[in-house]
């Protein structure tokens, strides 16, 4: 069943070329966590202090919507009470800034981010219904992606200073490298057979999703 | 579902911003009609059977296009023939009628079914009058005509060498020659009264504070509302206030405003006896202006107090100032050229690239300069103007030019005209050299200082051409003159002067960060004040915003960038950066107990992660971009060694209305250069628009002659001690 999936992430079905469901949100995943960094001037530009809410908020749901597209890569479907839930972290993040005590709620919300996607990785089988099983996989995805983004933030993570009203608090480029290391080690984590087979899996579901 | 909730929040600000828009609207005591009239209309006053009674007067204004300057761009700005008022009668006024020996100009005003006769108002009735844009007129319009002609001015175009009550009309000759230091002048000299805000009952008495510098040692702690103008005032030329609530609407009458002259103990300031006090009525959200109370008392020790009674409970913001008639002798030292916000050359100094040169398409009529402001304590002031001027012209010969300068916050006040005639004509364009020298009078001096300071408003100069100009260059447009040190200080300061106060204070007025739109003269948003001063051990940058907007980032550079070298460190606000350095700021954020200590309890577990290396991939990344956002609720200062240049933000949580910046070291050869000043509100967001430059002028503190009893008079309106002074808002 695995091999199905991972044998390519696009096949040739009829002379056409189709990308799998799981490899489209692997790299949609980049998308939705780096888009707030490119669009942070046209939202400032717009109106200032709101568009540095709204970024943030979107900031908050790109990095919720990141994570539970990693796992979604292996789950192969997306329920929609877990796409919903990232409204619930969008709203953290969003009102984090709206009055000074209410920063806290930016750390509640990552907090927020990160369980709600394990939990939908164990829910829904990919982590073999183990919440243990999932702090590993969460832990050697970190490691791999932190590897792996090693350059962009030599290049561009270093010595920077936010000036919030200028830029958004980090390189665009630089987001999009991090997005990038993480969507990579999604997938050479995918493509290691024993670890596949210890951690992960596709839902037994998933097998009758045309993916 | 995101963008539901978007929406819901949307709706429920906008609901929430429309309630607290809601005024309540007490009912009318006057009524406002709209007039125009053949004549400039003069203060006016109406008779109640025993006495004559002030009414207000609003001039309305016309919108002209005006080439500004500094900001390169052609805008529009109000512009007062004044034969167009609004004039605010009370219920009582409506059958006025003239006594028969009443003298001067009589206006009548024809309503529904009734007419009002106004006369000029004579020299003892304390006039009010203000200042209306077009588009700010919502009174009906009624049929005035003069039945006997006004033998007077409007008072701001008043010639006051001939004005009937113009105390030192005798003195004037005086004036005009006073260069040397020893001569005795007389010049206006102002107080400014510190700003009110807050709670205020129905005919509760709030007497304003005067306003003085911010320093440990110097503070009175009697009679603080009480200016201390001494034995030598000749009268109050001019007070200006301003009264906002936001309970009331805009125009309606609030309150009064009490100008009270008491004889004072000149030792202690103790009040003694009240000589005498002046009431005006002072309307919602105007600026107020009264003239000629004379201070007829050369044998006391006088003391000026400005209060405000209201007529309703509510919340009010109340400012005042009062420019003040009286003898000071002038410091030599003092003397400079300022110039006009952009630094042109003499004419005799252009070479190729330096003159300022604008090609004005289509034609206009009008320049600007500023706004900016010109502080206290100025005598013998000199404008002078020196431009080459086109004019499209069809055919020879060329008509000739006639060239008005105007001051003031609108640039309403006439100063000057002249006549230039062409001193060629080629390709359809007449040429004209302007050249020209105004000399303002001690009044004109003193409304300066008026106009900057009264609710935070800056002055700016006019230039009138009488046909359309389609290029210019301007080689000079500055003033010189000299100054006077604060009159307060003079006065009642025993102690010596212990820091040198130097440089220059500029007025900036803020555009859109942005370069899509440029605000214009007539919606000035934002006036920010920038100080450069210099004490024995260090360079000042002050920097101030008014009009309910805070200082959200400052970038500056010292020039040459060693000066950062060594020892040197930047200062916010006297304390040093990074230690206890928010102490003293003019808002503090707290956090809350449980926000910080989630937020070091998070940092303390990350920072053992990171030390184990076990986390610094994706997750670490999104853990950092969590402590940014709580990093952007605290001030932040980076400086570069390499460049000079010290990037300051504000947190977004913070209300600064004023920050500081002291750098250490040696005062000899540098320069302040700010680069940007931003400030901001909710929803605003300004920047400056060119960078300021201000020199640090070498001091010689060894010099055995040197006496820093001189150089207060650098100061504008501000001593220092060894604090940073700060005003209370």
């Amino acid at each position: 069943m695995m091999s199905r999936l991972w044998i390519g992430d696009f096949g040739i079905v009829n002379m056409r070329a189709v990308f799998s469901f799981p490899f489209l949100f692997l790299v949609l995943s980049l998308v939705v966590f780096s888009f707030p960094y490119f669009v942070y001037g046209f939202f400032v530009g717009l109106d200032l202090w709101w568009g540095f809410r709204l970024w943030v908020g979107l900031m908050g749901f790109g990095h919720y919507m990141f994570l539970l597209l990693q796992i979604a890569y292996y789950a192969c479907r997306l329920p929609l009470v877990y796409v919903a839930a990232g409204g619930v972290v969008f709203l953290l993040f969003f009102l984090s800034m709206t009055a000074p005590g209410l920063v806290v709620l930016a750390l509640v919300g990552f907090f927020a981010a990160v369980a709600l996607a394990l939990l939908f990785g164990v829910r829904s089988g990919v982590f073999h219904y183990s919440w243990l099983v999932a702090v590993v996989w969460i832990f050697l995805w970190n490691l791999v992606g932190g590897v792996l983004s090693i350059p962009a933030r030599l290049i561009f993570g270093a010595g920077e200073m936010w000036l919030w009203w200028e830029q958004p608090p980090a390189h665009p480029a630089y987001a999009l490298a991090v997005g990038a290391a993480g969507a990579a080690s999604t997938s050479i984590l995918g493509r290691s057979k024993t670890l596949v087979k210890r951690i992960c899996q596709a839902p037994t579901a998933g097998a009758d999703v045309p993916c | 579902m995101a963008v539901l909730r978007l929406a819901a929040y949307l709706l429920a600000a906008a609901l929430m911003t429309a309630l607290a828009r809601a005024t309540i609207e007490p009912p009318p005591d006057v009524v406002a009609v709209f007039v125009e009239t053949d004549f400039e209309i003069p203060p006016l006053a109406y008779y109640d059977g025993r006495e004559f009674r002030p009414v207000h007067v609003a001039y309305v204004g016309e919108w002209d296009m005006a080439y500004w300057v500094e900001a390169n761009a052609t805008v529009r700005i109000p512009t007062w023939n004044f034969k167009k008022a609004v004039i605010y009668l009370p219920r009582e006024a409506l059958n006025a009628k003239t006594p028969p020996d009443a003298r001067g100009g009589i206006l009548r005003i024809y309503l529904n079914q009734t007419a009002v006769e106004l006369v000029e108002a004579p020299p003892e009735v304390v006039a009010t009058y203000s200042y209306h844009k077009p588009d700010e007129v919502k009174a009906p319009k009624a049929r005035a005509e003069w039945i006997k002609p006004p033998t007077k001015k409007p008072l701001d175009k008043e010639d006051r060498q001939s004005s009937s009550h113009q105390p030192l009309g005798k003195e004037e000759s005086l004036h005009q020659t006073s260069t040397q230091s020893t001569t005795v002048v007389f010049p206006s000299g102002a107080f400014i009264y510190q700003q009110y805000t807050g709670w205020i009952n129905a005919d509760g008495e709030v007497c304003l504070n005067v306003l003085m510098p911010d320093s440990s040692i110097f503070i009175l702690l009697r009679n603080p509302t009480v200016a201390a103008v001494g034995y030598n005032a000749t009268y109050v030329w001019r007070t200006a206030w301003y009264v906002y609530t936001s309970s009331y609407g805009v125009g309606v009458v609030v309150g009064r405003g009490v100008v009270k002259a008491w004889a004072v103990d000149p030792a202690t300031l103790d009040k003694k006896t009240l000589l005498g006090q002046w009431a005006v009525d002072l309307r919602n959200g105007y600026v107020t202006y009264t003239s000629s109370i004379p201070l007829r008392w050369p044998d006391q020790f006088v003391g000026v107090e400005l209060c405000f009674v209201p007529y309703y409970s509510a919340s009010y913001v109340v400012g005042a100032n009062a420019t003040l008639g009286f003898r000071k002798n002038a410091i030599p030292a003092a003397g400079g050229t300022y110039f006009l916000g952009i630094s042109p050359v003499d004419r005799s100094q252009n070479v190729g690239g330096v003159v300022q040169h604008y090609i004005l398409k289509p034609p206009v009529r009008n320049l600007v300069f500023g706004p900016f402001s010109l502080a206290d304590g100025y005598y013998g002031e000199t404008l002078s103007i020196d431009m080459t001027v086109y004019v499209p012209w069809g055919t020879p010969p060329c008509p000739t030019l006639t060239v008005a300068t105007y001051a003031g916050e609108f640039g309403h006040v006439h100063l000057d005209s002249a006549s230039f005639s062409a001193s060629s004509y080629n390709n359809g364009l007449c040429r004209y050299e302007v050249q020209r020298s105004v000399t303002l009078s001690p009044d004109a001096v003193g409304l300066w200082y008026d106009e900057a300071r009264a609710r935070d408003k800056a002055v700016t100069i006019k230039v009138s051409f009488s046909h359309p100009a389609s290029e210019l260059i301007i080689y000079r447009a500055d003033i010189s003159g000299r100054r006077f040190a604060e009159n307060y200080i003079d006065k009642n300061n025993s102690q010596r002067w212990r820091s040198l106060v130097l440089r220059g204070f500029f007025s900036q007025t803020l555009r859109a960060c942005t370069t899509a739109s440029l605000p214009q003269v007539n919606y000035t948003a934002a006036l920010i004040n920038i100080a450069t001063y210099s004490v024995v051990w260090a360079d000042i940058l002050a920097v101030g915003v008014s009009g309910g907007y805070v200082v959200k980032g400052v970038r500056f550079r010292v020039k040459p960038a060693v000066a950062f070298e060594g020892v040197n460190s930047v200062y916010v606000k006297g304390d040093e950066f990074g230690e206890s350095w928010r102490s003293t700021w003019v808002y503090e954020f707290k956090e809350s107990w449980w926000t910080a200590w989630a937020f070091k309890l998070f940092q303390a577990v990350k920072t053992v992660l990171d030390f184990f290396g076990l986390i610094s991939g994706p997750l670490s990344w999104f853990i950092n971009r969590v402590f940014d956002l709580r990093d952007l609720t605290k001030p932040d200062m980076t400086i570069s060694l390499d460049t000079g240049y010290v990037e300051w933000r504000a947190g977004i949580f913070d209300k600064f209305y004023q920050v500081a910046f002291e750098i250490d070291g040696y005062t000899r050869d540098r320069v302040i250069e700010i680069v940007d000043v931003r400030v901001g509100t909710d929803s605003t967001h300004l920047c400056m628009s060119s960078p300021l430059t201000s020199p640090i002028p070498a001091v010689v503190t060894r010099d055995p002659l040197f006496d820093l009893q001189y150089l207060r008079h650098w100061v504008f309106g501000m001593r220092v001690t060894y604090d940073v002074p700060f005003v209370d808002r």
